[in-house]
């Protein structure tokens, strides 16, 4: 199957990023681009957040009680849907469109995806396009069989492994890749950890960011779209690749 | 500084379980024990700048974002690369120096964004300009820059 | 050439030596002076100086004629004022209080902060490679 013609039923996914990184004009202030941006997103996007940097000192002089002093500077603005399951985020270092479950489709976003990318680009005047990462978080539920151990290598190809597993269980696992995709230069980080158990189900947590570093122009949209749909491949190809098919099978269960 | 920007409760598990592995990597002394001590001395002074006019001028106090940023690019930067020398600007900015003689240096000031402004000494050579920094990789010009500047003459600096 | 209150010519002389009162040990190592030192004041753009060379008795009569004594003393930086100016910025008499004078003449970019920042750094390396360090 064409990875881009790779769909589920009912993905894992619980949540979608795609961020594009720039560099933006000097001397511009994230928070002053506030007014002008959420005068072109509030039809779609009427809720508004500042993401702050906070650092946080605490003095303690001798003798005198402790200071708390605080500082804080604006970060990134997150224009929000208003069921908050869609977001569009304008950064310090650049663009994010974020959708939360329920996910259809990558193609079904692009048109918003495509649309609020050129308002940022209006508003903030990036200079340059420095990176795109495409980023998959997916839960996957994992039935726990009542009186053996769950036996991993059932759901996943690529599977954390114990020394001495006759006389080891796990308790939790966090596995971290980096790759490189041979003829592209495209990169592909994976995480792969757990939560804890949840009546007798582990949730894992699937984590694929496809990454691209090259160099683009800002208002060439048939490039950023090809580079954000090679990207979408490669995280379908990890994806299948991770997981087998008894895995698979349970997101085609309606 | 290149922190996510996932909002969804599963991505915070993610940064929970990869940052006590970065945390539990950070209380080695073989693994971090040198820029452990330099990120000590970076905050030391910081404290030390925390007030308007510490120069007694009207010095700005040292910005807290911008210790923030010295510290991820200290952590950032290569092992084969010596530490810096920090010192406190008079716009609340932080200078990293490498200073391996009157002849040669090489010097980042970090501020409150990712652009990290530099210039540097090489003899009769000299010159400057901004490179970004993205939170987690020292721009290769940087590091071209200061290992030119340490590869001849004595370092007086400190390996990390 | 005229005389100011000080007694000190109006004019900067190129052979002059003008002193940078250092209270932060971490605007100098072992060697010299760091060019954190010489990077410009913001609000007032210049860097304050004094003619007083490189005598340390001398260096502490003007600091104690000058300072609020809220800060130590803990070294100066000399420079003559021809390597000050070679570095492309002015040394300017600006009195009172006496023998004090300004580094004037630094780029401002208000546009672009940081590659301001640079060019002011690579003219505070400049100064500070052609200073000397007197521990007091």
């Amino acid at each position: 199957m064409a990875d881009n013609k790779f769909t589920l039923l009912k993905a894992p996914i619980i949540e979608a990023v795609l961020d594009i990184d720039c560099d933006m004009p000097p001397g511009k202030e994230i928070s002053t681009l506030e007014p002008a941006a959420h005068e072109k997103l509030r039809p779609e996007y009427p809720k508004v957040r500042r993401v702050f940097v906070q650092t946080h000192q605490i003095e303690t002089p001798p003798g005198q009680p402790p200071k708390l002093k605080l500082h804080q500077a604006v970060h990134g603005l997150q224009f929000l849907s208003e069921d908050e399951k869609q977001l569009v985020q304008f950064r310090a270092q650049g663009f994010s469109f974020n959708r939360l479950a329920h996910y259809t489709s990558l193609d079904d976003y692009l048109p918003e995806i495509q649309r609020t990318w050129q308002i940022f680009v209006a508003v903030a005047a990036p200079v340059q396009i420095r990176s795109v990462r495409l980023r998959y978080i997916n839960r996957i539920m994992l039935p726990m069989p009542e009186k053996s151990p769950l036996q991993l290598e059932e759901f996943l190809k690529v599977c954390p492994r114990l020394p001495d597993e006759g006389n080891l269980t796990f308790t939790g696992f966090l596995n971290q890749h980096t790759a490189m995709e041979n003829g592209t230069g495209n990169q592909v980080h994976i995480v792969l950890t757990n939560q804890p158990p949840e009546n007798n189900i582990l949730p894992l947590i699937l984590d694929i960011t496809a990454e691209n570093n090259a160099l683009a122009e800002v208002e060439n949209w048939p490039c950023l779209l090809a580079r954000i749909q090679a990207l979408r491949d490669l995280k379908n190809r990890v994806f299948r690749n991770t997981l087998t098919e008894k895995c698979l099978n349970q997101f085609q269960q309606p | 500084m290149r922190g996510s920007s996932a909002v969804s409760p599963e991505a915070q598990t993610v940064r929970f379980a990869v940052s006590a592995v970065v945390e539990r990597a950070e209380r080695s002394q073989a693994l971090f024990g040198d820029k452990a001590a330099a990120i000590s001395q970076l905050q030391a002074m910081a404290i030390e700048c925390a007030e308007p006019g510490w120069d007694g001028d009207e010095a700005s106090a040292i910005n807290p974002l911008a210790v923030f940023i010295a510290e991820n690019f200290v952590r950032a930067l290569p092992n084969f690369i010596p530490l810096p020398e920090f010192a406190p600007e008079p716009d609340g900015s932080i200078s990293l120096d490498w200073l391996p003689s009157r002849h040669r240096l090489f010097s980042i000031s970090v501020g409150t964004n990712n652009r990290l402004a530099y210039a540097w000494l090489d003899g009769a050579d000299k010159g400057h300009a901004v490179a970004r920094f993205d939170g987690d990789r020292i721009p290769q010009r940087v590091v071209e820059g200061i290992t030119s500047i340490l590869s001849h003459g004595n370092a007086s600096v400190r390996t990390a | 050439m005229g005389m100011l209150p000080s007694g000190l010519p109006d004019i900067v002389g190129d052979d002059e030596d003008v002193t940078r009162f250092l209270t932060q040990s971490s605007h100098y190592n072992s060697a010299m002076p760091k060019p954190a030192a010489f990077l410009p004041d913001p609000k007032h753009r210049n860097k304050s100086v004094f003619r007083c060379g490189a005598d340390p008795e001398r260096i502490r009569e003007i600091w104690e004629k000058t300072t609020n004594f809220q800060q130590t003393l803990k070294a100066a930086a000399v420079c003559k004022t021809a390597e000050v100016r070679k570095a492309g910025v002015d040394v300017i008499a600006k009195e009172p209080p006496d023998a004090h004078a300004n580094i004037e003449g630094w780029p401002w970019l208000d546009n672009d902060p940081e590659l301001q920042k640079a060019k002011q750094k690579e003219i505070a390396a400049a100064i500070a490679q052609n200073s000397a360090l007197v521990m007091l």
